[in-house]
């Protein structure tokens, strides 16, 4: 009996996901598990696997279409000469494409994200969650912290740019380009963010990193993931860092999702190691490691690239002696690693932060703590 | 595949990503350390891992990614061959 394999919902954000490789073919055998196709998001490349041993039938996609979640990808038979369903046919009712039906319209999507709110705060009138039930929640919750009037919000939605007066061309971003444009809205229209930096002698971290990889055997310097996993610590023990505002109220985060900026050829990338505050150091630089092979091959998990509290980035790789970074979505601290410049051990370690959560003073003890040489045991 | 042939591909790799960084990586034996090379910086390294298990069909646990196994050339042709054996 024939089976769909419907493009799979990864993100409710995104009801679009574009295909990025078809590994099989009509009258190709497929097992359960074999990964049969990838699609990428804004935020990350994920496997389609087979849900069943069987045929394939008939593929309904190319590389680089654009597809809706929800639609039939391919089918699956139980012989290769099965015939082909009509379409829709054998699409159950509780299918994808009926979840996706009943996910917020496109512009509640946006104003929803504008305002820094959850579809599921919002009461609807209908099935779907639409632009006047957003609408009437934010009138109706006026003056609420990360909440705009509905005529300042009119007033935004209202002003589309105009294109410059010199010739030129249009272009559609990229999904890194989205996300990372999504990335710095969020900052602009949400955080309240401030920059603090703190100088320090790395001499002693290098010499720490140094003896860590020696009796590890790595590959690779561990100082930057050891300094990362400096961080985690401190988030478990002054939580107020792993936060963030959520509309009016801090948001304290149970874990530390540790976010992580790789640049893998021409996509930077915040890669995620989930709950890093239960790992001891080695699993962490373990799990970073794999999490950055993955960056640059291309196949990052949704779970590695999605959900950070708390944010580690460096520049030093490019020499840059200072740099102040965007926060992540949803995230109260992002430490800034820089290069010693001219070649020293005296370098700055900065950090921007979200004012509304952290004082100058609690970012200055973190990097109090992050600046102190790690003690050999 | 032979040994030298393997060789012969890393290398080749090598001198790639050493060739992005202004490097000539050409002239490395078969038993330097790369890291200790100077000739790729830690990305690269990262690269060149990720390129060796889709080149030679392997995937590599986190904890096989060291010195002694991929370390230099010959030991990273020496570890092809292991893994394919066993």
């Amino acid at each position: 009996m024939p089976h769909p394999v419907y493009i799979p919902c990864v993100n409710i954000n995104d009801d679009i996901v574009q295909i990025v490789d078809i590994a099989v073919s009509a009258g190709d055998s497929v097992k359960t598990g074999d990964v049969i196709a990838e699609v990428e998001t804004d935020k990350a490349v994920i496997p389609v696997e087979a849900e069943q041993d069987g045929y394939v039938l008939k593929v309904f996609c190319d590389v680089e279409d654009r597809v809706k979640v929800g639609s039939v990808m391919m089918w699956i038979g139980d012989s290769p000469d099965e015939p082909v369903p009509e379409p829709d046919s054998k699409k159950p009712a509780e299918e994808p494409s009926r979840k996706a039906s009943q996910q917020p319209t496109a512009k509640a999507r946006a104003l929803l994200e504008k305002h820094n709110l959850q579809a599921e705060q919002i009461p609807r009138q209908g099935e779907r969650l639409t632009v006047g039930d957003v609408e009437a929640f934010i009138a109706g919750h006026d003056g609420a912290a990360g909440v705009v009037s509905t005529a300042q919000a009119q007033r935004r939605e209202d002003s589309e740019e105009l294109l410059p007066g010199v010739p030129g061309s249009l272009q559609s971003l990229s999904a890194e380009e989205h996300g990372m444009a999504s990335t710095v809205t969020w900052h602009r229209d949400h955080a309240v963010t401030a920059y603090l930096e703190m100088a320090y002698d790395q001499q002693g971290w290098e010499d720490y990193a140094a003896a860590f990889a020696e009796r590890h055997k790595f590959m690779l310097s561990p100082l930057l993931p050891l300094m990362a996993y400096r961080l985690v610590k401190i988030a478990r023990d002054m939580p107020k860092i792993n936060a963030t505002l959520v509309n009016g109220q801090k948001y304290l985060y149970d874990q530390v999702n540790l976010g992580f900026t790789i640049q893998a050829g021409e996509t930077l990338y915040l890669t995620v190691i989930q709950q890093a505050d239960v790992m001891d150091d080695r699993q962490f630089i373990d799990a970073l490691g794999e999490v950055q092979r993955h960056a640059i091959a291309k196949k990052l998990r949704p779970d590695e690239s999605m959900g950070a509290t708390l944010g580690f980035s460096s520049m030093a790789r490019w020499n840059v002696s200072r740099h102040v970074p965007v926060l992540a979505p949803y995230t109260a601290l992002m430490v800034a690693h820089s290069a010693p410049p001219g070649g020293g051990q005296s370098a700055v370690l900065g950090a921007s932060y979200d004012h509304r959560i952290l004082s100058g003073h609690d970012v200055a003890n973190v990097l109090q703590e992050m600046t102190q040489s790690p003690e050999f045991p | 595949m032979e040994k030298n042939e393997i060789k012969t591909k890393i290398r080749e790799k090598l001198t790639e990503l050493a060739g992005e960084l202004g490097n000539d990586a050409s002239q490395i034996s078969d038993d330097d350390i790369i890291p200790a090379t100077g000739l790729v910086d830690s990305i690269r390294i990262l690269g060149l891992v990720v390129w060796y298990e889709k080149a030679f069909g392997m995937s590599l646990k986190q904890e096989e990614i060291n010195i002694d196994n991929l370390g230099s050339i010959e030991l990273m042709a020496d570890y092809v061959l292991k893994r394919k054996s066993g």
